[in-house]
Formats: structure tokens, C-alpha cells, sequence
């Protein structure tokens, strides 16, 4: 990939598409805007895949971190700028993503979710609002209605814990 | 903290300071990563989703006209320097609407400026053509003028004429001068006459009862010929007139000092 080739860009796109899809879907809730935001986000490694340094982290963090974030700017800049197209999209993805899913779901889906069943209701939710909908941690207390503190302490119990069930499972993760 | 940076819950601010220290701290960046294994595998939590089959094509296109592009070697060193798993991530607000309607009015005003382009060059092109057709027609009337005035000249019942012949310095030299004898107005046709040195210039004389009257100064075509236009001094000219040319400095002189090429002869 560091020669930029074609082949391993195709390859990589092969192999995580349908979960970077899926990741995409569930954050912006529109095919149309879950698409070009994964058009970006390989051309984005395209022009970044020198700088990738497999040594040091895997391509699945890499990927999903790359594809998170810049969902996450398209649902700010989506968010702020119409709502009302946001919300009549979602109906219509969610339907389509009902149809497409469990058949699919995989067996790292599993373990992960049995991770995060195990974490407290109030836990997961705050990873959740965080990871997915893109809330700070500041938006989030002024969301349930918490201090600060105790969503900053909730996040990092939250995150300690999903490592620590992971880690026995991690060389199957990625 | 750095938990919380990989969860992307940071509040802006936060966010700063901690990109900021891990500019600096390679173990923070390792750690980070290692946050990061944790947070991505929340991706799996999600149901896959097939994206449109379209959809890969388009992306290998888009990237091939990116290739086309030729990196910044700056950009590609910074790349590759030491944040290397740190991603930038570039904020690209515009819907695909949006940027079509960007890349539309891009297009628009390429082709604006282009045609405005080619229509100005056009135009200097047609000012140019019309500077050159007016000098033409200019130099025609001009010409035509003149031609009125010799033939004019030439069959007034006033006319004198007087010949001219070529001295040592030009045997073969020869000058008709046609002038009216109430007006003045002349005209000296020369022919054969030597080519000018640089710095002098042919300079016409009349010559009556002893007095020498300096007249026009001109210079001869490339085959040796003139036409020139001239006043006759008559009130000052008797009857029997001499007109000479002298090779003079080209301004022109008030008393000849030149060597005489044509000479009407006196009688």
C-alpha cells in the first residue's frame, strides 16, 4: 500500500467495507451521506498510506478511527445545517439496515457486545453517545442531565473495563 | 485523558492540548493507539451494511484522478514524519449537492473566463487588422493626394518645369522640378540617386541672381528615387531659376556645403 498501488487499495476496501459501512450508516443515518463519507475516507487513505506505519498500529484501528471521525464532522456539519433531512433519512436507513442485518453479524460482533453487555446500562450508554452520535463528554452530562466529573469518571471505567474484557480476545479482533 | 481522546469525547479545548502533547510524547501516541484498538472494536458492535456496488468504482476513479495529481514532496516528508498514526482528519462539509454545485459553478466560470479570453484576443487581433487596413487606406489617400497635386501640377498653364542632371558624384542621376509659377508650389521627382550615408540627407537649393535659398531636405527610396513637395520662393526666384541637390547632414543646413548631385543647367 505504501506505493500506492490500486490493487491494495481495492483489496483493503474488499475486506472493510461492510463493516466501515455499517459504522458509517449508524452514525449519519443516510446511504447517500455513509457513502461519499467512505469514498473519503479511501481516498483519504490513499493519500495517507505512506504514512502508515504497520508496525505500530493495526489498519483496522486505523481505518475505523479515520471513518469515525469523519462521520462525526459530517453529522456536525449535517446537524447544523439541516435537521429535518437528517431525521426523514434516518426512517428510511433504518429500515433498510433492519433488513440487511443479523444474518451478517459476525462472530467478533458477538464477543464485543458480550463485552459491552457486561459494562453498567449507564456505562455503555455513555459510550455509545460519545462514539456514535459524537457527543463530548461536556454535551453528554448536559444530555442526562450529570455533573461533568461523573461522566469523565463513567468514561474511563467504561473504557478500562471494554480493554480489559477485549484484550483476551483482541488477536481475533482485528 | 487519552481514553477519552481515542473515545473522541473530548471537548475541543481538551482535544488541543492533549494533540499538542502527543506531538511531543511517542509513548503517549503508543498508548493512544492501544485506546484506540479498544474504541474501534465498538465498530463491530454494528450491523455490517453493504455499501452500492458503484460505490468501488467510484472510489478507484477518484483516485486515479488524485494520482494524476503530482504529490507536494513537502507534504508527503511531513506525512511521513514522526506522528505517523496521528490522523488529521480533514473536515469536508459539503454534501455530494453541494459539491456538484461547486464543481458546476467551477465549470461555469473556466468556460466564462475562457471564452472572455478568446473573445479579447479576438478583438485585439480585429484592432490590429483595423490599425493596418486604416494605415493602408491612409497611405492610399495620401498617395492619391499627391498624385492629384503632380497632375495638377503638371497640366497647370502656370507650370515651369525644369530639368536636372546628374553632377560627377552621380552621372546617372536625374531630377524633374515642376513648379507653379504663381503659387510656389513645386514638385521634385528624382531618380538615380546614390544611397544616403548615414547621417546626411539630400537637401534641394534654388539659386537666383546670385543668392543661394536652401529648400526641403529628403531622402531618396531604395532604388534612388524621391517625390517630394515643395515651396517655391518665386517673389524671390527670377526668371531664370537654377535648382541644385547637395548631399548635406541630415537636418538640413541654411548655406550648402554638401557636394552637388543634380544641377538644372543655367543658361
Amino acid at each position: 500500500m505504501a506505493g500506492g498501488d490500486e490493487a491494495a487499495l481495492s483489496a483493503l476496501y474488499d475486506r472493510y467495507r461492510l463493516i466501515l459501512f455499517g459504522l458509517l450508516l449508524r452514525i449519519l443515518h443516510s446511504r447517500a451521506e455513509a457513502e461519499d463519507c467512505l469514498q473519503e475516507v479511501f481516498i483519504q487513505v490513499w493519500r495517507q498510506a505512506s504514512s502508515f506505519d504497520e508496525a505500530r498500529g493495526r489498519p483496522f484501528t486505523w481505518l475505523v478511527t479515520m471513518a469515525r471521525s469523519r462521520a462525526i464532522d459530517r453529522l456536525r456539519a449535517l446537524s447544523s445545517r439541516d435537521r429535518t433531512v437528517q431525521e426523514s433519512a434516518r426512517e428510511a436507513v433504518e429500515e433498510v439496515s433492519d433488513a440487511v442485518t443479523d444474518a451478517i453479524r459476525s462472530e467478533q460482533g458477538a464477543t464485543v457486545r458480550a463485552a459491552l453487555d457486561a459494562l453498567p446500562q449507564e456505562q455503555r450508554r455513555v459510550l455509545e453517545l460519545a462514539y456514535f452520535e459524537g457527543l463530548t463528554q461536556s454535551e453528554i452530562a448536559e444530555r442526562l442531565n450529570q455533573p461533568l466529573g461523573t461522566i469523565k469518571t463513567r468514561t474511563r471505567s467504561a473504557l478500562m473495563k471494554l480493554r480489559e474484557l477485549l484484550s483476551g480476545a483482541s488477536a481475533n479482533l482485528y | 485523558m487519552l481514553a477519552a481522546h481515542a473515545l473522541g469525547a473530548l471537548d475541543s479545548e481538551e482535544a488541543r492540548r492533549v494533540e499538542e502533547h502527543l506531538e511531543a510524547c511517542a509513548e503517549c501516541r503508543a498508548e493512544l493507539e492501544v485506546w484506540r484498538d479498544t474504541t474501534s472494536a465498538l465498530a463491530y458492535t454494528v450491523a455490517p451494511a453493504e455499501p452500492s456496488p458503484q460505490l468501488r468504482s467510484r472510489i478507484l476513479e477518484s483516485v486515479r484522478a488524485s494520482s494524476a495529481q503530482p504529490k507536494i514532496a513537502g507534504e508527503t516528508k511531513k506525512a511521513a514524519s514522526s506522528s505517523s498514526n496521528v490522523i488529521a482528519f480533514q473536515r469536508s462539509n459539503l454534501s455530494r449537492a453541494q459539491r456538484f454545485g461547486a464543481i458546476a459553478a467551477t465549470l461555469a466560470v473556466i468556460t466564462l473566463a475562457a471564452a472572455l479570453f478568446i473573445a479579447l484576443l479576438r478583438l485585439r487581433e480585429v484592432r490590429r487588422e483595423l490599425a493596418r487596413n486604416q494605415a493602408a487606406v491612409e497611405s492610399l489617400a495620401k498617395q492619391v493626394a499627391q498624385e492629384r497635386e503632380a497632375r495638377e501640377l503638371l497640366t497647370s498653364p502656370q507650370s515651369q518645369n525644369a530639368q536636372l542632371n546628374g553632377t560627377n558624384m552621380a552621372p546617372e542621376a536625374r531630377g524633374q522640378l515642376v513648379f507653379d509659377q504663381r503659387t510656389g508650389h513645386a514638385m521634385l521627382f528624382a531618380y538615380n540617386l546614390p544611397p544616403v550615408p548615414a547621417g546626411k540627407a539630400y537637401q534641394l537649393w534654388f539659386i537666383s541672381g546670385g543668392k543661394v535659398m536652401p529648400g526641403k531636405v529628403f531622402m531618396p527610396d531604395r532604388d534612388g528615387r524621391a517625390m517630394i513637395n515643395e515651396q517655391v520662393p518665386v517673389n524671390n526666384l527670377d526668371s531664370k531659376p537654377v535648382f541644385a541637390v547637395t548631399l548635406e547632414p541630415s537636418g538640413g543646413v541654411q548655406v550648402a556645403t554638401g557636394e552637388k548631385y543634380l544641377l538644372s543647367p543655367s543658361s
